[in-house]
């Protein structure tokens, strides 16, 4: 017959003696970091077995240790026990973490890439949203200590649009000229090999409509490389900006061109500053626009005030991001360009789009931003 | 009639980004700036001297400064108190005492901790004239409220009316006891979450708050509670027809209430009566446009200030334009037009014709305007004359006075 309660007791007179007899005991598992990346596959087969020994074998519960960036341990148990009031999504995030870590097995032995995007979808009910797999990749990488996510064959869907005027060889991938591709896949310290004599400007718009309409004008493609981020950029559209930079001669001029609100300011200081991963940022992007000056004062034509008004929200925003600017970290960028612009949408309490100057053709602002810039010697 | 304004002195470059707001006291007309500067700049200029090199400056936050306003007063005992407010554009009120026999900028604390939270917009002083009545200090937040305090430069006496006369009676400047602070009355909550642009605080105790979108809402003081709402200014149609008001103004008795609020790219000035609450009318320009009989403007530009003179006869408004216009309020009619422009800047290298970008400068918004009282600033005339003093987006400062009588 087994022991009930009352015998336990009997046999530990104390509280923690019974705590300590009733407690299972368990299996330790600790994501530890790899000395090189191309174990993975090893790695995660031998974390793999440990747990199904545990579990299948053993009939013992585990308990996962995750080591943070932040010198943190994450702790899961599973099947979950102990004292403590049980932690509602326990199970699932270890569900989520051995999907992935199964996944990472598989793709690494096969040496295939996946996206994001495809890992999601395979198992929407358990993921819930895309952020969840991006965020547990980059606890496993953290774990893993590994230089960057993408070492796990899982890679972020690429969103970034590059339009160029000659051929470009970007590690081991051929852009060709006059044609509009989705930025590569490239490792974090490839070069960008091209004829850059052909090559003035770089530019960066936040808006992919305003990056269709301009590739069409020639006008303005002839000799410039145009990039769009999609709105917040990914980070391989800000490394191949990074890549773009240390290759190009200083003559190549770097400049963006978002929305005057406070998230296309947001998105140009994605661009330009990162402080955590050097690799993606580009501090020689020059903030060029648009500005709300520009529209009132053109705001005699036939459509109007084509300002917006600046909602709570955007306030709110605005104001945190002047803050975030104001902070010591980004003293070594010069921020006063957005701060400026920053100020004078609160002052105003106007934002406006970029598909609205020059009465809504963006390539007429464009080369006329290029002679007033040229003007005031930039 | 006409009135005449020249051009006393200005400053060119005298801060580093937008300056975005200016008020005058006795000894400095004050001006704040997106660089985070508050500056001083001392109103008695001798013959020769450069406002440049009679400044104080004080860095207040790397945010930016966008609302600044003074309180000057020699209270009981001849104690000259003069505190600087303004407002960073993250949220915080940042008080100064200023000493002007030295220029000595001290930091003080008025706010409690309650109060430093909250994340204001517009900041306003009002100077009582009778000992009885306390000053105040009011200002408003993104969210559309209103906080009213008091200001009291002297510790509480024992205000109950017990004491002995003969005591009242002595208390002389050795019994008080000097010590600033804020005594918070209350709120005034917005009908509305919208952004609560300006705020004025008028000697007859109202309060006038204006709104992004389009409203001012005119509260009584005695009970925090509104009492007028005005709305429906300019043009109302699509969300891209602004409405927004930038500034509201109470002449100096309190009577009227100035209202300059957007009308599309345009900008109006609206009188109002303040005891009934009656529209009296709109400060217009006759203009030859085709847009004329939509509606009637002051300015062809956003209207970003007003301020009545000292007599409350005469209103100056300043706009997107580049143009500062006088108007005679009794007569609703245009007194005077200032045009300005970048190259009438005195010292030749601090001229800004042109921004960083490229962009013409060459007729500056102008940004804020003040009426300056007689006697303010030195110089020939301004013993007898107003003044004008008035910030444009070039980055400078420039003082006028009135033609004549000299």
């Amino acid at each position: 017959m087994r022991k009930s309660l009352i015998d336990y007791s009997e046999e530990n007179p104390s509280r923690k003696g019974l705590c300590d007899c009733l407690t299972p005991r368990s299996r330790d598992i600790i994501l530890s970091p790899m000395q090189y990346p191309n174990t993975i596959a090893a790695e995660t087969h031998k974390l793999l077995s440990f747990m199904k020994n545990a579990t299948e074998q053993q009939t013992q519960p585990m308990c996962l240790l995750i080591h943070s960036k932040r010198k943190t341990i994450l702790s899961y148990k599973f099947p979950y026990f102990g004292p403590s009031k049980p932690c509602e999504s326990s199970a699932e995030k270890v569900a989520i973490l051995l999907y992935l870590l199964r996944c990472i097995l598989v793709k690494s032995k096969l040496g295939e890439k996946s996206t994001i995007r495809d890992i999601f979808y395979l198992n929407v009910e358990l993921f819930r949203k895309q952020q969840v797999v991006s965020d547990w990749l980059r606890i496993i990488q953290e774990a893993f200590e590994l230089p960057s996510r993408d070492c796990l064959q899982i890679v972020a869907a690429q969103k970034g649009l590059c339009h160029t005027p000659v051929a470009l060889i970007c590690d081991n991938s051929h852009l060709n000229e006059n044609n509009t591709t989705l930025i590569p896949y490239m490792k974090q310290n490839c070069d960008v090999s091209t004829d850059w004599t052909k090559i003035k400007r770089v530019i960066v718009l936040e808006k992919d409509a305003i990056f269709n309409k301009l590739i069409r004008t020639r006008k303005v493609t002839f000799d410039t490389l145009v990039v769009s981020g999609k709105g917040y950029p990914d980070f391989l559209t800000r490394l191949f900006l990074n890549r773009l930079m240390n290759s190009a001669p200083s003559s190549v001029l770097f400049e963006i061109f978002v929305d005057s609100d406070p998230y296309g300011i947001d998105i140009a200081t994605k661009y330009t500053c990162n402080l955590d991963n050097r690799f993606y940022e580009c501090p020689r992007l020059r903030y060029r626009g648009v500005f709300i000056h520009e529209l009132l004062a053109n705001s005699v034509n036939i459509t109007g005030l084509q300002l917006l008004p600046l909602t709570l929200r955007d306030a709110v925003y605005a104001r945190n991001l002047l803050k975030k600017l104001a902070t010591k970290n980004l003293e070594n960028w010069n921020t006063t360009h957005f701060t400026r612009e920053l100020q004078r949408q609160l002052f105003f309490c106007k934002k406006a789009e970029m598909n609205t100057v020059a009465n809504c053709t963006f390539e007429d602002y464009f080369l006329e931003r290029k002679n007033k810039l040229g003007r005031a010697g930039n | 009639m006409s009135k005449l304004f020249i051009s006393t002195t200005n400053c060119g470059k005298a801060h580093e980004a937008d300056i975005f707001g200016v008020c005058v006291t006795n000894p400095y007309t004050i001006t704040c700036s997106g660089d985070g500067f508050v500056k001083l700049w001392k109103n008695k200029l001798l013959e020769g001297e450069l406002p440049k090199n009679n400044v104080l400056g004080k860095f207040v936050h790397k945010s930016g400064v966008h609302h600044v306003d003074a309180f000057h007063s020699v209270e009981r005992g001849g104690i000259e108190v003069l505190i600087v407010a303004c407002v960073s554009f993250s949220g915080e009120i940042f008080f100064y005492r200023v000493d002007p026999t030295n220029g000595k900028i001290q930091d003080l604390e008025l706010m409690s901790n309650l109060d430093k939270k909250k994340s204001f917009w517009c900041v306003k002083w009002f100077k009582s004239e009778d000992f009885t009545v306390p000053h105040k200090l009011v200002a408003t937040d993104v969210k559309g409220t209103t906080t009213i305090w008091n200001f009291h430069p002297f510790k509480e006496t024992d205000e109950d009316g017990e004491s002995e006369p003969e005591n009242t009676t002595a208390v002389s400047s050795t019994d008080l006891i000097e010590d600033l602070h804020l005594e918070r009355l209350g709120d005034i909550s917005a009908t509305e979450s919208s952004f609560a642009t300006c705020v004025d605080i008028s000697a007859k105790g109202l309060i006038a708050t204006g709104f992004s979108n389009g409203s001012v809402v005119v509260s009584q003081l005695s009970t925090l509670r509104p009492i007028y709402i005005f709305e429906g200014f300019g043009i109302r149609g699509t969300e891209e027809n602004s409405s927004t008001v930038r500034d509201v103004k109470f002449s100096p008795l309190g009577e009227l209430l100035a209202v300059a609020n957007d009308s599309g790219s345009y900008g109006c000035v609206t009188l109002y009566e303040t005891e009934f609450g009656e529209r009296i009318g709109n400060l217009t320009v006759p203009t030859h446009s085709s847009q004329s009989s939509i509606g009637s403007f002051a300015h062809n530009g956003w209207v970003f200030n007003v301020s009545f003179n000292s007599t409350g006869e005469f209103l100056a408004t300043c706009g997107y334009d580049s143009k500062i216009r006088v108007w005679d309020v009794k007569m609703k009619e245009r007194v005077s037009t200032l045009n300005m422009s970048a190259g009438d800047i005195e010292i030749e290298e601090d001229i800004l014709a042109q921004d960083e970008y490229g962009d013409s400068l060459i007729n500056p918004p102008v940004m804020g305007v003040t009426f300056i009282n007689k006697g303010v600033r030195g110089g020939i005339g301004n013993d007898t004359n107003e003044g004008l003093c008035c910030v444009c987006l070039d980055r400078s400062v420039r003082w006028f006075r009135e033609a004549g009588g000299v």
